[in-house]
């Protein structure tokens, strides 16, 4: 049986191998498509409704007065508030890559961010030393830092002294299952660096963060938090990370209508061409159709015949296609992770990929199905 | 011709075979008619047709072309069914066989040598005389081995490897052969074997189909327009509009 599909799809050698071309050109660009569409979607998945985020919303980036930490801590259904200061700097002996240093009320902020996980140690090592620092997982590995290590950043953002030298003491780093984009944070001080502030900059943060009891109810309590400070100089926006992350997403359009269409677009114009060379395969062998069933062959071996050789052709395309696009991605994984952290190709889209080779084959062998089963023995050996 | 390979192919003989000389003929053909339509006209290509063929028999079939021989073969080897009439081999009606039970029947009972060879062009020699063994629930060692001895039988064991098209038509047909007789049918059915051959060729497939049926007991019916290769036969018949007779029409 082996031989025979062997021997069929090794008749026209050309037409096979660019046929094989063909499907594994096809699910190459699958894998690919698939990783970029879960490389956006699946950035929904490492984000939490039960955190809310509170800006500026008077002066967009602007500052807020640390107070509102506290206004914010009595809203009902909030279980935990820490204020920030974001301060973007550098690190001394990489000074191209920019790092961003949150200066955190350290008594909450991991309370907020439960997803972030400090070890034990870590947090109490962090939380008794006033210059102490916790690095994002990602970040450290970036800068090839470890606890214990002395870290030094630059900054615009001015001490009273009047210099823009930071020191900092990294504590630990922080496991997080988050966003790659929390997981490049320097959490510090908030307190250490208020006090080193000049006066007019003191007591003011660029963001709060909350944690809430019950993620549904995430878009009235936000609504809450704003209604409080409508009377306020400064007015707040606050909205649930979950909502932050759909409005990035969307900033990508569609796309994975986009995906399903190009996806579909290429698929269909695959199934033509296997259609073809499948039945044009099987058109030309239907006087060897008919010896076989004259050797005995029952119509219904033929039938697994016609499928064999279509799934031999197919599967195995489709599982170079997978592979070669799996390879693909892990090119374009470097220039890319910044912005789609979820960019992997899913053993669901390698799943899809195989049942779609699958259905491919059974079309493709249906086909000239009729035609091989309908043929008449006697008729076709007469060799005309 | 290869005797020593002839007794190994012999050893996987089914009992079945080996009782050869049984009373009563191992095909017989009664009031068979064969009716072809073709739009309002009919063509009545066998008519009403009486035929017994004894076990170990060797007939060789003549008659003008169109007068109905490959019909009346395909009858016999169960690739096409009489309009009317009772095709019975070795005790079995098999003109009442579904069309799988047909299949399996034909597997086990006939090889058909056909005058194209039918050769599967994609596979080896050894690759073509497989096929029918694919059929059977056989080890790869042994599909390969009997595979082998039918190919020495013809005498071929140095082209195993060799596709159809690297092969003369005389050594196609050896393959062709190779394959009718690898499940070892009792029945060998030749439709002008050596149609596209000339003599010194035909002649070696000829002496084949002889060994076949005097060394190994296989009944052969042969169609053929040569009397030469017809001499080589137990008996001619001749066939003319769907009769049969004894003496060719004058
Ligand atoms: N499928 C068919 N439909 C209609 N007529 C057919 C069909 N098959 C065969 N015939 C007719 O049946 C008659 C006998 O054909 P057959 O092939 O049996 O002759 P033959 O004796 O083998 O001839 P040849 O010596 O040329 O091979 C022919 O007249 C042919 O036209
Ligand atoms: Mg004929």
């Amino acid at each position: 049986m082996f031989s025979l599909i062997w021997g069929a799809l090794g008749r026209r050698k050309a037409r096979t191998v660019f046929t094989f071309l063909s499907i594994v050109a096809a699910f190459m660009l699958f894998s690919v498509l698939a990783t970029i569409r879960q490389g956006v979607v699946g950035q929904l998945g490492g984000v939490s409704a039960s955190s809310l985020n509170t800006y500026n919303r008077t002066v967009q980036g602007g500052l807020m007065p640390l107070d509102y930490a506290n206004r914010i801590a009595r809203v009902p259904g909030v279980v935990a508030v820490s204020a920030l200061r974001e301060i973007p700097g550098t690190y001394v002996r990489t000074p191209a890559q920019p790092v961003t240093v949150f200066a955190a009320q350290s008594e909450s902020i991991f309370n907020v961010f439960a997803d972030y996980r400090p070890s034990p140690v870590a947090l109490r090592a962090f939380r008794n030393d006033p210059q102490g620092a916790i690095a994002g997982p990602a970040l450290a590995r970036r800068m090839g830092w470890k606890t214990g290590d002395d870290i030094t950043i630059h900054s615009d953002l001015l001490r009273q002294d009047g210099r823009g030298t930071w020191q900092f003491r990294l504590d630990g780093i922080y496991a997080a299952r988050v966003p790659s984009h929390y997981q490049s944070f320097l959490v510090v001080h908030y307190g250490h660096v208020n006090a080193a502030l000049p006066a007019v900059q003191r007591n003011q943060v660029s963001q709060i963060v909350e944690r809430i009891n019950d993620p549904r109810r995430s878009a009235e309590i936000s609504r809450a938090i704003d209604t409080l400070f409508a009377a306020d100089p400064v007015h707040t926006l606050t909205q649930s990370q979950e909502a932050e992350m759909m409005a990035k997403i969307r900033q990508f359009g569609n796309v994975s209508l986009l995906v399903l269409a190009v996806g579909a677009t290429v698929f269909f114009t695959l199934l033509l061409i296997v259609c073809n060379t499948l039945y044009q395969s099987a058109q030309e062998r239907l006087t060897e159709f008919a010896v076989l069933r004259a050797l005995g062959f029952r119509s219904r071996r033929l039938v697994w015949l016609l499928l064999g050789e279509a799934l031999a052709l197919n599967l195995s395309g489709a599982a170079a296609g997978l592979l070669g696009g799996y390879w693909l991605t892990q090119l374009m994984y470097a220039a890319v992770a910044s912005v789609l952290w979820a960019f992997d190709l899913t053993l669901t889209a390698v799943f899809t990929g195989l049942i779609i080779a699958l259905v491919i084959s059974l079309v493709a062998a249906g086909i000239p199905l009729p035609r091989m089963l309908g043929i008449r023995v006697p008729e076709m050996l007469r060799g005309v | 011709m290869h005797r020593s390979a002839m007794r190994n192919l012999s050893s996987i003989r089914t009992p079945r075979n080996v009782q050869a000389l049984a009373a009563g003929p191992l095909l017989s053909l009664r009031r068979v008619t064969k009716i072809y339509k073709r739009g309002s006209e009919t063509v009545e290509v066998l008519q009403a047709l009486n035929l017994d063929i004894p076990r170990g028999d060797f007939l060789a079939l003549m008659g003008p072309s169109g007068s109905g021989k490959t019909t009346l073969m395909n009858i016999l080897g169960g690739i096409d069914r009489p309009t009317a009439g009772e095709v019975i081999v070795d005790g079995q009606r098999i003109h009442e066989f579904s069309d799988n039970a047909l299949a399996d029947w034909r597997a086990s009972h006939v090889g058909f040598v056909f005058q194209l060879y039918h050769l599967l062009p994609a596979l080896s020699a050894e690759q073509n005389v497989t096929l029918p063994l694919i059929l059977k629930d056989l080890g790869m060692r042994e599909r390969q081995q009997r595979a082998r001895a039918a190919l020495a039988v013809v005498g071929l064991e140095a082209h195993l490897k060799y596709r159809p098209a690297e092969l003369s038509g005389g050594q196609q047909q050896r393959v062709g052969i190779a394959r009718a007789i690898v499940m070892d049918p009792p029945i060998l059915l030749c439709d002008e074997p050596t149609g596209d051959l000339d003599r010194r060729t035909g002649d070696g497939i000829l002496e084949l189909l002889q060994l076949l049926n005097s060394e190994h007991g296989k009944t052969v019916v042969m169609v053929t327009h040569d009397p030469h290769a017809a001499a080589r036969a137990r008996r001619t018949l001749f066939m003319t509009k769907g009769v049969l007779s004894q003496e060719p029409e004058a």
